[in-house]
């Protein structure tokens, strides 16, 4: 089994990494030149009137959205928690060699403004 | 934990040798002998825990950028004293060491290695990153520099150090029995 080191999402820097979704695809967390990473625990908060929903994914080289995770329903005026025995084994790379590669780094697409969420995430590298 | 250790011994940290027993060090282009008069332990501890942001006067170490190597005060040893210290990071950062006035050490020639937050994973008594400072000259004190490999801009680049201080008397001659170290201190 790989072992890395564990932290918080490190995006948006402004916040302290505290996403509030735009309802686009939002940056989570930035990877490190040389490194991958897993997503070991999604928690958020849905207090928008209505339920909403959370994809997770990444972009290509070209900026394009890549949905790597199955939606997620997050029901209005709840929180929620997803951990590591719950979610796939999802790595999360920047893979420079194919055509429109992937940058590895972790967004979100919710479908409404003003989800909060935070990740823990566990990198692999040197 | 063995009373004495091999000097690069993969498990816990100890002595290279016992006191009254002699060690030989590589220094000044000839090995300088000695024997050991007294071992005490440096654990890891706070005033063992250098901050490289706070010692560089910055507030933050930017995103992918490096600190420059300073001489880490707390390792300094006086005349006929040595330390034998092993350290890591406490943050996502990753630390080179200098010695001999700005000479890189773990620096085969494909590059210098660093210490970070991985070495502990495959090496969790940290042998990877041992070394030795002779006291008595400046140049011969260590210098540690920091890399922050992250996009994102960190507010402490934190090492923690923890070994042994050995107290020495030089030996006129080589000993017939003696424990050889590496430390290149010339």
């Amino acid at each position: 089994m790989k072992v890395g080191i564990r932290k918080a999402n490190n995006q948006p820097v402004a916040a302290g990494g505290l996403v509030t979704t735009t309802a686009g695809p939002d940056l989570c967390h930035t990877l490190p030149v040389g490194r991958t990473v897993k997503i070991k625990k999604i928690m958020w908060s849905n207090n928008t009137g209505a339920a909403e929903t959370l994809i997770f994914g990444t972009q290509d080289n070209a900026a394009v959205w890549v949905p790597l995770f199955p939606t997620i329903i997050c029901i209005n005026t709840f929180d929620g928690e997803l951990n590591e025995i719950d979610l796939p084994d999802i790595e999360f790379a920047n893979d420079r060699t194919a055509a429109a590669g992937t940058t590895g780094n972790i967004l979100v697409q919710a479908s409404a403004v003003g989800i909060l969420i935070r990740l823990e995430v566990e990198e692999y590298g040197s | 934990m063995s009373e004495v250790a091999n000097i690069y011994d993969n498990g816990p940290i100890s002595p290279v040798a016992r006191i009254k027993e002699n060690v030989s060090v590589w220094s000044e282009e000839k090995w300088l002998n000695y024997n050991i008069d007294y071992i005490e332990p440096i654990p890891r501890s706070r005033p063992y825990t250098v901050d490289l942001v706070a010692l560089s006067g910055a507030t933050v170490i930017a995103a992918n950028a490096a600190i420059a190597a300073s001489v880490m005060a707390v390792l300094q040893m006086s005349q006929n004293e040595m330390l034998h210290i092993r350290w890591e990071p406490l943050d996502d950062v990753e630390g080179g060491l200098w010695q001999l006035g700005g000479a890189a050490r773990f620096n085969p020639r494909g590059g210098q290695a660093r210490v970070s937050l991985f070495t502990a994973i495959m090496d969790p008594y940290l042998a990877t990153t041992t070394f030795w400072i002779l006291g008595g000259t400046p140049s011969k004190d260590a210098q540690i520099g920091a890399w922050n490999p992250n996009p994102v801009a960190l507010p402490m680049a934190r090492f923690a150090f923890f070994g042994f201080r050995y107290i020495l008397t030089p030996l006129a001659s080589p000993p017939a029995n003696t424990t050889y170290l590496p430390a290149r201190a010339r």
